[in-house]
Order: C-alpha cells, then sequence, then structure tokens
C-alpha cells in the first residue's frame, strides 16, 4: 500500500544536491564589485556541499549523520529544515520540524533565558498561552543554576545556552527535530537527560536527525546512520557499521574511537 | 502534524504544506529566484505578527528607546534639527520666519526621519539577525516590517510636539486632519517598500547602508519640507517634481493638511513679508490618489523583490 508507506515517511531526500554560490571577498560591497568590474574579474566560486544525496527516513528513527568538516551535513540539515533551497533534486519533509542548529545561534544574547523563549517559540509559530504553557517544562528541563533564567543569555556559560536551546527545541513538540553539534556542550548528566528525552520523542513515533562530528552521541543515541564525505553519501546503515567504515577510511583505530569525541 | 496512519490515509501530495513555514508535508525543490505562493506566505506572515511586535520591543530595548530619556531623544533630536533648518532659512532670505513656518518644518521633518528611519533600520535588518536566518524557517519579510513598526513606535511619540505646534501657529483645527490617518497609511506601506528593497540589496552590497544617509539627505531637499508645495509649484524648474518625488504627494498632502497655508497681503508663502492669517487646505484628493498609487507600487516591488530573494539569504549571510 503506498500511501501507508508515504504516511510513515519522514524525510525523503531525492537526488539532492546543494551548490552554493560564494564571492572571495569576506564581506561583499558595492566598492569591490565595481573594482572587479573595472578590472573584467568575476569572482565568484561554486561550493558543492551536497552532491546527488538521496536517502528515505521513516518517522521513530534516530538517524545519525557523520562526517569530517565539510562533509556537508550541516547544510544538509538546514535544507531539511528549509532555510536552504535544494539546488537540483527534491527533498520530502512530513510533518513540523524543529530545529537546534549550531549552538547559541537564534538566540538573542540581549535578552534573557526567558525572554529567548518566547521569541523562539512565536518564530517556529506558536501562541502566546502555548508558550506560556510550556516555558515551565522548558526551564524545569534545562536546570539552569538558580536565577539565571532572568539573566541576559550574554551570561550564560555555553553549556548553559546549548541546555536551553535543546529544551526549548525538544519541547516545542516537532515531528521531526532536527540537531546540528548542539549535545557537545552539555556535561554528562544532562547529555543522558537529553538521550532520554530523544528516545521518548522516538517512542510518540518522532524523528530525529543527529549531526555530529563525535561518533560517541551517535551510537550511543542513533539507530540509523549516514557517513557523508565530500557531500557524497559514502554508506548508510547501522551506527556501529558505518562507524567502523567511517574510522577505517580516516585510518584511526577502533579502541581509539570510543575514548576519543572529536573523531 | 504527523498524519493520523488509520483508515485510509491521504496522499501526502494533497497534504502538502503550502509554505515551508506551516505544518504537514514539506516539499523543497530548487527555487532560486521564483516567488512562493503569496496567499499562504502572507497568511504564515499574519500568524507570526507577536513575533515580529516581540522583536521589534526587543530591538527598542537595545537602543534604550524604552527608557525616558530615550524617548525624549527622540524628539530633540528632530526638534534640534527643525531648529537649524530655521536658521539657515532665516539666514538665506535675511528675514526671520514665523511660528507657522516652523509648524511646516516640524511635521514635515518628523515624518521624513520616520521614512528614512524606517528604511536604513530596514536596510540592516536582514545583515543583524542572521542569527536567526540561519537557525530558523519563517517568513523573513517579517524582519523588514519588523523595521517599520519600530519607527512606527518612535514616531507616535513626536505627535505631541505637532499637535502642541500645531496650536501655537495659528492653523485652524478642522476635521481636515482626519486626512492625516489615509496618509499616514500611505506613508507606512510606502516605507515598508523602501524598508525591504534595500534590506534586500544590503545583502549583496554591504556597503549600501554608507550610501543611505547621502542619498536620503538630498531627498529631503527635494522634498516639501523645506519649502512648502506651493513654493516648489511655483518655481517651473522644480514643477517636474511632482511626478519624481513620491514624497511630493506623500508629504505635501501631510504638512498641507497639519500645518495649512499662509495667505499673505502680496507674494506666494512663506515667502512674503506679512502673513494675513493661516487658512487650512482641504486634502488634495490628486495627491491622496498618486499617494496610494505610490504606496501601492513601492510596496509590491518592494516586498515582492525581497521574498523572491530571501531563500538566497541564509548562504550570503
Amino acid at each position: 500500500m503506498p500511501s501507508v508507506f508515504e504516511d510513515d515517511l519522514a524525510i525523503s531526500c531525492q537526488n539532492v544536491s546543494i551548490t552554493y554560490r560564494t564571492t572571495f571577498e569576506k564581506i561583499p560591497t558595492f566598492k569591490s564589485a565595481i573594482v572587479r568590474l573595472g578590472r573584467g574579474e568575476r569572482i565568484v566560486r561554486l561550493v558543492p556541499a551536497v552532491k546527488d544525496l538521496s536517502f528515505d527516513l521513516y518517522h521513530g528513527n534516530v538517524l545519525g549523520i557523520i562526517g569530517a568538516n565539510g562533509a556537508g551535513k550541516s547544510t544538509l540539515l538546514r535544507a531539511l529544515a528549509g532555510i536552504l533551497p535544494p539546488t537540483e533534486g527534491r527533498i520530502l519533509v512530513n510533518g513540523k520540524v524543529s530545529t537546534l542548529l549550531s549552538l547559541g545561534v537564534g538566540f538573542d544574547r540581549r535578552l534573557t533565558g526567558r525572554q529567548n523563549i518566547t521569541l523562539g517559540g512565536l518564530a517556529s509559530g506558536l501562541s502566546r498561552p502555548e508558550i506560556k504553557e510550556r516555558a515551565e517544562k522548558i526551564i524545569d528541563f534545562a536546570e539552569l543554576p538558580e536565577g539565571f533564567i532572568d539573566m541576559p543569555m550574554r551570561t550564560y556559560s555555553a553549556g548553559m545556552g546549548g541546555r536551553l536551546a535543546f529544551s526549548v527545541a525538544v519541547h516545542l513538540e516537532p515531528d521531526i527535530l532536527l540537531i546540528d553539534e548542539a549535545l557537545s556542550a552539555g556535561d554528562a548528566k544532562f547529555k543522558e537527560k537529553a538521550a532520554a528525552k530523544m528516545a521518548e520523542l522516538c517512542g510518540q513515533a518522532r524523528t530525529i536527525v543527529l549531526v555530529s562530528h563525535g561518533l560517541g552521541a551517535i551510537l550511543e543515541m542513533c539507530n540509523d546512520a549516514i557517513w557523508m564525505d565530500k557531500g557524497k553519501l559514502m554508506m548508510r546503515g547501522d551506527p556501529d557499521d558505518v562507524a567502523d567504515a567511517y574510522t577505517d577510511f580516516l585510518g584511526v583505530s577502533r579502541t581509539a574511537r570510543s575514548t576519543m569525541e572529536d573523531v | 502534524m504527523t498524519a493520523p496512519s488509520s483508515a485510509a490515509p491521504v496522499p501526502p501530495q494533497e497534504r502538502r504544506a503550502e509554505t515551508e513555514f506551516s505544518s504537514g508535508v514539506h516539499v523543497y525543490e530548487p527555487h532560486r529566484a521564483g516567488l512562493p505562493k503569496l496567499k499562504p506566505y502572507f497568511r504564515e506572515l499574519w500568524a507570526r505578527r507577536h513575533f515580529a511586535i516581540t522583536l521589534a520591543h526587543t530591538d527598542m530595548r537595545a537602543a534604550h528607546t524604552a527608557t525616558f530619556f530615550g524617548q525624549m531623544w527622540l524628539i530633540i533630536n528632530p526638534l534640534l534639527l527643525a531648529l537649524v533648518y530655521l536658521l539657515l532659512v532665516d539666514v538665506i532670505s535675511g528675514r526671520p520666519q514665523g511660528l507657522w513656518y516652523f509648524s511646516h518644518l516640524l511635521s514635515g521633518l518628523f515624518i521624513f526621519y520616520f521614512i528614512s528611519g524606517g528604511m536604513i533600520q530596514g536596510s540592516n535588518i536582514v545583515v543583524q539577525e542572521g542569527g536567526l536566518i540561519m537557525n530558523q524557517a519563517f517568513p523573513r519579510l517579517l524582519l523588514p516590517l519588523t523595521s517599520v513598526y519600530v519607527a512606527v513606535r518612535r514616531f507616535l511619540p513626536t505627535l505631541s510636539i505637532l499637535i502642541v505646534f500645531h496650536f501655537l501657529s495659528g492653523t485652524p483645527t478642522t476635521i481636515d486632519l482626519f486626512w492625516l490617518i489615509p496618509i499616514f497609511v500611505e506613508i507606512v506601506f510606502f516605507t515598508a517598500g523602501l524598508a525591504s528593497f534595500f534590506a534586500a540589496v544590503q545583502v549583496y552590497f554591504r556597503d549600501m547602508s554608507q550610501f543611505l544617509p547621502y542619498f536620503t539627505r538630498i531627498w529631503l531637499y527635494v522634498s516639501p519640507v523645506i519649502f512648502t508645495v506651493a513654493q516648489i509649484k511655483h518655481k517651473a524648474k522644480l514643477a517636474q517634481l511632482e511626478w519624481l518625488n513620491p514624497l511630493m504627494p506623500l508629504l505635501g498632502n501631510w504638512t498641507q493638511v497639519f500645518a495649512g497655508e499662509p495667505v499673505c497681503r502680496t507674494g506666494v508663502a512663506p515667502s512674503c513679508k506679512t502673513i494675513d492669517h493661516i487658512q487650512t487646505v482641504g486634502v488634495s484628493y490628486h495627491y491622496l490618489a498618486a499617494g496610494f498609487a505610490w504606496a501601492v507600487v513601492v510596496f509590491a516591488i518592494g516586498a515582492l523583490y525581497y521574498i523572491s530573494r530571501e531563500r538566497d539569504f541564509a548562504v550570503r549571510l
């Protein structure tokens, strides 16, 4: 039954390629555009971040994406969130998406934690009463030190910011949660708690995509994994097998993997 | 929302979400410069209006405009500027201008600073809120509209000064003043169009915001702020401004309705020697229509250009 089949499908990437157009200049200006024009130069570099990637993911799974820096993991995640359009191919995402992308950004550091919860919730389309209802749960879960929730977020440590961000993302009740390196900041105790929360979400037939270049989190939490290298899909399968292939590829011994977080 | 997996499930094509911000099945396909469906886009935008308002209040708090002296500065700044221009005109014309002229100058300057403020703020907001753009999918047009909302909130307190000088200048207070509301709405949409356009351009040319102040300075001089509409119309060389400068109908109508027009014994106000009395000038329907046209066209061009470009922002920041 193809229609039932489609219903369980959370994410479907069909021959997705994502190419950036960037210029060499860090900050594009009118002045430099004129200077370039005068010299007859045209410095636009195409960066193929993701190349012809295809995979399907069903609801109730935790997918880990591993790969070296620059493999296109974060770009892919942004495309799944609808922030970046693919250059070629098609992405199907079934459900409400919540993102926890590069740590802390999206949060306004001038505002208090509580105000940031409101702002984040409003941006994702929740109403004020809905946010108010969830705020206490979010604050409880983040377990910030006494009083910090009403202090500007610039006073937070990286770990505290990460905990609050994670707490907001999981409490927005997403069907699909996209997480980018977010757990690297939390301490061991919070990581355990986060893993339990993620397992709970999966139990409710939700889907999580976790990006990390550290294998520890992937092996602990995921039941499915993808290894990407230079924008290409290298392997898809059981996290253990994928991690083995990845570490072999990198030439790092299997024992080193368990001790080094940033393999 | 996850669809119920019971009975007869609807194929995903029919449950397809209309924009990337709503729930349901999202389909992302290549679209570098195309427009999304506008109706659902604006519906999602409206649904997130509280987000824009909260963001605006954050912005104002950061700029200290929520404090007493922050608010005062918003009034004092254009007031001082008006004084500068008053002295300038006094010196150039060789004789002191009356209270009426000051009232005219203030009404024009305050609204002009609303427009240029909204525009300059809007031009910076996409780059400024890069963090949000990189991490959240939401209708990006909310960002320049936030700047315009901030500009409105900053403009409203200055109205009190305008009202004081309106009474001091001896301009009759009539029912015609209610025309200021539709004129202001036109000006708001016009400003929103400019803010959106420059917000998108700023992503590609980061030095744009450095040129804008010079551009607005010139624009001020060719708008009916220092001159009156009557003066501009009187000079054959300036007559084309009526067609070329959108602020002629927009600001012209505003200042005329607000400050009225002096009646002179000889010559054309305000360059006549003695002002007999101030008469009201009813709203110009011609200007109202022209202002409406400018507002619609500029808003449509600015907003559509912005929306067509907004998916490109995430890779440009």
